[in-house]
């Protein structure tokens, strides 16, 4: 049965969308034409055809977008590690380049730092470090500089492994000597890490040379305290301890103090420090500090207040200290006052401008006042373009105060860094280079792929009749994909977690159920775990009402009951013009299919049986689940005339 | 008769729908995604789509019945053709189910019906289709009462599934310009469906810039039951583009690596205007 007319023609002419965009169409190009119209004869009526070229989308274009259309998320295949390589000038010193990495590499974090400089003293690695950690094993290994609470900055090579408990993590370094130092001994330490329960740290390192450390840091809700003792003997001897700690009182006002004392031999400096905060607004708080440090021949005392400010895109800073230096030389003693005011004030105006002013004066009781003002630009001219400069204010001649900096990225993952002003530990630089100089350095970056690691999870969905299930979409966390021909999964390069492997509802074909029963999986990078899944197989009931206009004990065409009501379970459906009804997408299970009597039409009523029993199996539908009615006869009454 | 009932059939991607409802004040207004359902796939392949249907939030529970259909285009794509699966070569419509079948959409929540298209394992390579059909259809357990004239809602998409390599190829075959509206008529070439869009340029003589230009409405040409078909626009009004010689140039995309050009010369014949009206 065809039929013609409806308004449905718009809807399908419209959903209907090759290859290319509608808009495609606004920009075809007529230049192409074989003959422009004004070349033509007059009078040509006959129709000429003729084609125009178009930009053809590259293969690698078409299967980089089917993958973006893609639904489905795997895990990635290869780790990335990123790499920039910079080569410089410094204008009076040295050539210098610079590389930094870090990504991946199967499985493990990996950082690299180097700076290598040429100059007066030849090539000259100035810094560099290598760390690598695996966040499964949590192992870190680490060459080159290095921090160590026990000797600094230091180079040299360290090794830590936590215990299988994980409560603590001992580690083994083995510190050279620095190159310029003139201490020339090689120490070898073990430290280690000790969590006593979730808020204690005990931490301690002993070396060959007999320094040893001693660390405690303790954190509980509001209260935080930590305290070192240290003991050097390379490469200076020395001693010292010290003691911080905070406390969160109430709404949001906190105390922090702490002291520090260098013991033995030394200058003997010291400190002590105490401070209280109160935010007394959600935009204003308020500081209070008291310090008091001090050496062998000098000690100070001040009185701090300090306030900040933020409102929106504006931060304001402001200190006022007050205090008094003590000196004690050989000949002579005495005191002088010292004044101190502190602001800074930083406007940062949307993402591309960021302007920060800093003022600050220093008075001694002896007359001398010193200023110190300077403004800070950040900008970012366009997409590719940041600029920043420093100079003092109001007078902006000071060419000894100017800095800058300009990077340019540029095509092919170029960019172009150019710096001038007083330049940073670059390198070791003699005191007369120490001036306003020109950098200008080259940078490129690179993706590199690296190999990735992780457990394989696979299996197939099957129904309840073992037969693969094609097309069921597979969910492992947040990974997703879809079964093959054969229901056959794999997902590969799965990060070391635990994941729960089930199907996706919304992916899978239309004559399955699943059950949504998930299975835990905890997978480590070496796992290879074998998963099937299941689902049940959905069928339907077909079947019709009709009325056996014939009597020959079957259904006919024309004998349909139209609009009849059959119910199975909560399921409710009406028979189409030629009495047939079909329940759809039913569980493998027995049924009752019922004819709702009541409402069959005045014509019909029912004949025999109202309820159908069923057995549905997986193995394809049930059909001739008919009913059949019978028209209703109206008697006559016959009444006898004259009587 | 529950397709002589059927009034509104067709919404847009996100066009609401309103058809008349003579059993209440307001008509039923959802949204619907009807972008059609494109497949590329191997013999023995099994995709996975969706299709959603959403109630306004002010509307009653609606129940809907899917089913999918062949269905065809008259050679001047103004009338469509709908017939039960399997009855065209390439019909795909013995390919899909769905799930579920027969459901009510409550009031601003998603109606999701699963569309399954399974492949068959010998099919030669070509372009199949068939529609997707969801109508509103009467709530069985909904007393009747009274005797009046029910308005229901229908909404179809196209499925459209390439197995195998299939070739995009169309032409141009005829170029016909009437007094107020211009046919573009094309032959399809190829192993599939194709979707064609595209505008007619009305040149004066001797002008190498057009006076007008007539954007072409979308229409898809099938490979069956014709491989022909039209594309139809209205003419700008006779003040845009006066009675008069003119090469006409139509510029086509079809979807394949070249676009399709035709030009011819025509004496252009406006109906008279009087006042702004059309006489």
């Amino acid at each position: 049965m065809a039929r013609s007319g409806d308004l449905r023609t718009v809807c399908l002419a419209l959903a209907f969308a090759g290859t290319l965009t509608p808009s495609a169409s606004a920009q075809v190009p007529v230049a192409l034409a074989p003959a422009s119209p004004a070349e033509r004869p007059p009078g040509d009526s006959t129709l000429r055809t003729f084609i125009i070229d178009k930009p053809v989308q590259s293969p690698e274009a078409s299967r980089l977008a089917n993958l973006a259309a893609s639904a489905y998320r795997l895990p990635a295949a290869n780790d990335t590690v990123r790499a920039t390589v910079g080569l410089g000038y410094v204008q009076g010193a040295d050539w210098g380049t610079e590389i930094i990495a870090g990504g991946g590499v199967a499985g493990t974090q990996v950082q690299l730092n180097t700076l290598i400089t040429s100059g007066r003293e030849g090539f000259v690695l100035d810094q560099g470090s290598i760390s690598i950690f695996d966040p499964e094993a949590q192992w870190r290994a680490e060459v080159g500089d290095i921090f160590s609470h026990l000797r600094g900055a230091s180079r040299g090579i360290r090794f830590s492994l936590p215990t299988a408990k994980a409560d603590r993590r001992p580690a083994f370094a083995v510190y050279g000597p620095r190159a310029g130092s003139p201490h020339r001994t090689t120490v070898v330490s073990y430290r280690d890490q000790l969590n006593v329960g979730e808020q204690t740290l005990l931490d301690a390192e002993v070396a060959s040379d007999k320094s040893f450390l001693l660390r405690n840091r303790l954190s509980s809700g509001r209260f935080d305290l930590e305290a070192f003792y240290r003991s050097n003997r390379s490469p200076q001897r020395a001693r010292d301890a010290s003691v911080s700690a905070g406390v969160r009182l109430w709404r949001g006002i906190g105390v922090t103090g702490g002291l520090f004392q260098e013991l033995g031999s030394g200058d003997g400096n010291h400190w002590r420090s105490v401070a209280v905060r109160f935010p007394l607004t959600r935009f204003f708080d308020l500081t209070l500090e008291r310090t008091h440090a001090g050496a062998e021949s000098t000690s100070h005392t001040s009185s701090a207040l300090m306030g900040s400010l933020i409102a929106g895109q504006l931060r304001m800073f402001h200190r006022l200290q007050r205090g008094e230096y003590d000196v004690r030389l050989s000949n002579t003693t005495g005191t002088i006052e010292r004044q101190q005011t502190q602001s800074v004030a930083s406007y940062n105006a949307g993402t591309r401008v960021n302007v920060m002013l800093q003022l600050a004066t220093q008075r001694l009781e002896t007359g001398p006042v010193q200023h110190w003002e300077e403004m800070q630009t950040s900008m970012r001219l366009s997409s590719t373009s940041t600029l920043r400069l420093v100079h003092a204010v109001p007078d902006v001649r000071d060419s000894a105060r100017w800095r800058g900096y300009f990077r340019q990225e540029l095509p092919a993952r170029f960019a172009l860094q150019a710096d001038y002003g007083r330049l940073s530990a670059f390198q070791t630089i003699p005191n007369e280079l120490d001036r306003s100089r020109f950098k200008l350095m080259l940078f490129r970056t690179w993706d590199l792929a690296t190999p990735a690691r992780g457990g394989t999870v696979s299996g197939r969905v099957l129904d309840d009749a073992g037969r693969p299930v094609a097309g069921a979409g597979v969910r492992l966390g947040p990974y997703t994909i879809e079964t093959d021909t054969h229901g056959g999964y794999s997902f590969r390069y799965v990060p070391a977690g635990a994941y729960e492997l089930g199907l996706d509802r919304n992916a899978l074909p239309a004559d399955v159920a699943w059950d949504g029963r998930e299975e835990q999986l905890v997978l480590r990078s070496q796992s290879r775990i074998a998963a099937d899944l299941h689902v049940a197989p959905l069928n339907a009931i077909h079947g019709r009402v009709y009325c056996d206009a014939n009597g020959n004990d079957r259904f006919d065409r024309g004998e349909g009951v139209a609009g009849a009501v059959l119910h199975l379970l909560d399921r409710m459906t009406v028979t189409d013009a030629d009495g047939s009804y079909t329940f759809a997408n039913l569980w493998p299970s027995p049924y009752s299919v019922t004819l709702d009597a009541a409402r069959l039409t005045s014509d019909f009523a029912a004949s025999g049986h109202t309820s159908l029993s069923v057995a549905l199996t997986d193995n394809g539908p049930v059909t001739g689940v008919d009913f059949r009615v019978v028209p209703k006869v109206k008697p006559v009454l016959w009444t006898t005339a004259g009587k | 008769m529950l397709r002589l009932l059927t009034l509104v059939l067709a919404l847009l991607v996100s066009w609401p729908v309103s058809p008349a409802d003579a059993q209440g004040p307001a008509g039923l207004t959802f949204q619907a995604t009807l972008e059609s359902i494109k497949i590329e796939a191997q013999p023995q392949q099994v995709v996975n789509r969706q299709f959603r249907l959403t109630l306004d939030p002010n509307q009653r529970d609606t129940r809907f019945k899917a089913k999918v259909e062949d269905w065809w285009r008259s050679e001047d794509g103004k009338q469509s053709f709908y017939a039960e699966g399997g009855s065209l070569r390439h019909s795909c419509a013995r390919w899909v189910t769905l799930n579920p079948v027969e459901a009510t959409a409550r009031a601003g929540e998603p109606l999701v019906i699963r569309i399954t298209v399974t492949v068959p394992q010998e099919i030669p390579p070509s372009g199949y289709w068939c529609a997707l059909t969801v109508d509103e259809v009467a709530d069985p357990a909904a007393e009747q009462t009274g005797v009046g004239v029910r308005f229901v809602a229908s909404v179809s998409t196209g499925i459209f599934v390439n197995v195998g390599t299939v070739t995009h190829a169309a032409r141009i075959i005829d170029l016909q310009v009437g007094q107020d509206e211009a046919v573009v008529k094309v032959r399809n070439d190829g192993n599939g469906p194709v979707g064609i869009d595209g505008r007619l340029e009305f040149f004066a003589p001797g002008s190498t810039s057009p006076q007008a230009t007539v954007v072409l409405p979308r229409a898809t040409v099938l490979t069956e039951p014709s491989v022909d078909g039209s594309l139809t626009a209205r003419l700008p009004p006779p003040a845009e583009l006066p009675a008069g010689r003119y090469r006409v140039r139509a510029v086509l995309d079809f979807g394949g690596a070249h676009y399709l050009g035709a030009e011819k010369e025509v004496d252009l014949l406006r109906p008279l205007q009087v006042n702004g009206q059309i006489r």
